[in-house]
């Protein structure tokens, strides 16, 4: 085995083989993800648009976005977005984690239809929920008729505008969350619960005292997840609305795109992914530094 | 010796073949476009001839259209317009991106009209829009396809709901809108008037509604028009149709394809397309109201009315022909734009469904909405003129008119709000 001093005499010898081994995939690693960031990080403190040399400009990228009134409208939006479409699946998810581990019948059918519509492509199930809320002609203001409660403007001003947003991702995301749940929950050992009923622990006591608690760390790691891409969520919203009406659904990477790829302002679009990324740090922070304390 | 000087004869003669079969290869042409233009280029309908067919025999080339949706042909224009070098030819461009930095990714054609000209270029070919691409004297790109943004009133509601002819006021165009509008049965709602409603597609159509009253968004001089009277007039126009029900609730979401599906369904008393759709929304195998879906004139406040023209000017938009900077092959790429260009090749192209740029071509056309084209293009303009960041003026133009028609908020002080924003970051 290759091994070399590393030091001076006394000190232990270190084998430099692994390091050797880990360099292809280390280089390969820094140009693929580190490469670009960097490269984002110094466009944005560039003005540049097609057809002109990018000319250093140094925070105004950061300045101007900061002084729009758009972007921070963006931020609270895409916070409160987040903040909503999280706490919902996770409920949501949690809920039929919990009633997935009971045995009843057609349980594998159940299953396979909650996963589904994580499964489903996000453009073909935006596009096939646009029609179902589409106001003129949609399903769902049909089914509504039907049981007599008046058609929803879906897409309308207002609120009114993220609802079907929040329904899509809700429905979309939301066997995510089931997944990991119920994943914990299978690896949960039936006989913690035992003694607890043994104790006198009612259901409730027992979800909050133990099931709660167990599968915390798997429910954190979940979050994490969703959180972060959340926060980047463009699809839904740009198939749906395009950010409108008006800019009554503009969260922030709708504002990033428009940036970069209407306006052609690809250092500030550059910046503005630099505050996406400390947003994203921002609102993980405190589930990561829970989930650290947990798990290590 | 010999031997050498024999194998270096063979080794000669096979590399003069390998030449030869070479030059015998079709040159590539790579072009750039809406799908549109290579379908009407190719005769997808089968009504017209397939010219792109015949320019591959006549050349010996291969043509092939890369297609996308317009904002992203807009991209490509700004991705490879800088490059030295591309393997791309031809791209297609609107007016709205003409600017001086844009023609700077373009071809001046000047020296290959004199060397090779197209077809009776002077008189066939509207010289309105090759101003808009000239810098410098130089003409950076060739009309292809033009038309104009029209209403269409469907006549079996109108008939049905006892309005007897197409309005010729704005005035007139509300009441048709309000009698237009009705519940079916069904409960399905029919609304008595609708436009594309996201915010891009908007922003080019306010100055359709602001030269009701003769007026402009931003005229052709680059002055920011937008908070005087006839877009107030225009957006509290479309205001009382959205808040009284006569457009679709979800009109700020409406696009093309939903526009076009709600027309041919018969959930549309009238309806904005462009003129040239008539053959689309009455085509029997996919409309229901085949037959129905007929294309008219804007109308125009009465005090503006003459016996001239009693109809708003709408606008005028078209799609050009350019050769980026980076082509490897500009001759073959003007090849295509003259070949295309002929009297002969625009015919066909008309014939498969082309909004027709060549004024004897659209002369012949039986076509209704060509018509409406015909009368109204002497008069009219582009929506906007051209500048560098007309993707930021749309998105401020199409945010104003949704805070206005969608959310209720004053027509005049939103307006006021906009050409300041407008005015600060425009340029051209």
């Amino acid at each position: 085995m290759n091994q070399s001093r590393i030091g001076g005499l006394g000190r232990r010898r270190v084998d430099a083989t692994p390091f050797l081994l880990l360099t292809p995939i280390l280089t390969m690693l820094t140009l693929l993800i580190l490469g670009p960031e960097i490269w984002a990080l110094l466009l944005s403190f560039t003005e540049y648009s097609p057809g002109y040399a990018p000319q250093f400009n140094g925070i105004k990228n950061y300045v101007d976005t900061l002084k729009d009134p758009i972007f921070i409208d963006s931020v609270v939006r895409n916070v409160l977005f987040v903040l909503a479409i999280v706490s919902l699946e996770f409920l949501v998810g949690l809920g039929c984690a919990l009633l997935l581990d009971h045995d009843f019948p057609l349980k594998k059918l159940w299953v396979s239809l909650l996963i589904a519509p994580y499964a489903i492509s996000p453009v073909v199930a935006v596009v096939m929920w646009r029609f179902l809320l589409d106001p003129s002609y949609g399903a769902v203001n049909y089914l509504l008729s039907v049981v007599g409660i008046p058609a929803v403007a879906w897409f309308g001003p207002g609120l009114r505008s993220f609802v079907p947003i929040v329904i899509v991702d809700v429905w979309k995301f939301s066997p995510f969350m089931m997944i990991i749940a119920y994943a914990a929950l299978t690896s949960l050992s039936r006989e913690v619960y035992e003694a607890a009923a043994i104790d006198g622990a009612s259901g409730i006591q027992a979800f909050f005292r133990i099931t709660l608690p167990l599968i915390a760390p798997a429910l954190l790691v979940g979050l994490v997840f969703r959180i972060i891409f959340a926060i980047r969520t463009f699809g839904i919203v740009w198939i749906l609305t395009k950010g409108g009406p008006g800019n009554d659904t503009g969260i922030l990477a709708i504002y990033l795109y428009k940036q970069s790829f209407r306006f052609y302002y690809f250092g500030r679009g550059a910046a503005v992914s630099i505050f996406m990324v400390i947003i994203t740090f921002i609102l993980a922070f405190g589930i990561i530094k829970q989930m650290y304390r947990r798990i290590f | 010796m010999g031997f050498l000087l024999v194998f270096s004869m063979v080794l000669f003669a096979s590399g003069g073949k390998e030449e030869g079969a070479k030059t015998a290869e079709p040159r590539e042409l790579i072009i750039i476009s809406h799908r549109v233009h290579k379908a009407v280029a190719t005769g997808e309908n089968g009504k017209g001839r397939n010219m792109v067919a015949e320019f591959e025999d006549k050349f010996n080339a291969k043509v092939t259209f890369q297609t996308y949706p317009t904002n992203e042909v807009q991209d490509k224009l700004f991705r490879l317009g800088p490059l030295s070098k591309c393997d791309e030819d031809i791209i297609y461009v609107v007016p709205q991106w003409s600017s001086r930095q844009t023609a700077k990714f373009l071809t001046p054609m000047n020296d290959f009209m004199n060397k090779k000209p197209i077809e009776n270029f002077e008189t066939a070919y509207p010289p309105g829009m090759a101003k808009t691409w000239t810098y410098n004297g130089q003409l950076h790109a060739i009309a292809a396809r033009a038309g104009t943004s029209s209403p269409f009133y469907n006549k079996r509601i109108f008939a049905e709901r006892g309005v007897s002819r197409f309005p010729k006021t704005p005035e007139e165009l509300l009441e048709a809108a309000r009698k237009t509008t009705y519940t079916l049965p069904s409960g399905e709602k029919v609304f008595g008037f609708c436009v594309r409603g996201t915010k891009w597609e908007i922003a080019e159509k306010l100055p359709v509604f602001s030269r009701m009253w003769e007026g402009d968004v931003i005229d052709m001089d680059h002055k920011v028009v937008i908070n005087e009277p006839p877009v107030i007039k225009a957006l509290n126009l479309l205001r009382t149709m959205y808040s009284e029900g006569l457009m679709p609730p979800n009109w700020g979401t409406i696009d093309y394809a939903e526009i076009v599906k709600l027309t041919m369904e018969g959930r549309l008393a009238i309806s904005m397309h462009g003129a040239n759709y008539s053959p689309t929304l009455n085509n029997p195998e996919k409309s229901k109201e085949a037959g129905n879906l007929i294309p008219a004139h804007m109308p125009l406040a009465k005090e503006f009315q003459t016996a001239e023209r009693d109809f708003g000017v709408s606008f005028v938009w078209f799609w050009a022909q350019a050769i980026l900077n980076g082509s490897s092959d500009k001759d073959l790429a003007w090849d295509f734009i003259q070949f295309i260009g002929s009297k002969d090749a625009r015919a066909e192209l008309a014939k498969s469904g082309n909004a027709i740029a060549h004024i004897e071509v659209m002369q012949a056309s039986t076509d209704p909405g060509i018509a409406i084209y015909r009368e109204l293009a002497p008069f009219s303009r582009p929506a906007f003129p051209g500048m560098e960041n007309y993707g930021e003026i749309a998105e401020l133009v199409g945010d104003m008119v949704h805070k206005v028609v969608i959310q209720g908020q004053d027509a005049q002080a939103t307006a006021d709000a906009a050409k300041k924003q407008i005015e600060a970051v425009m340029k051209y």
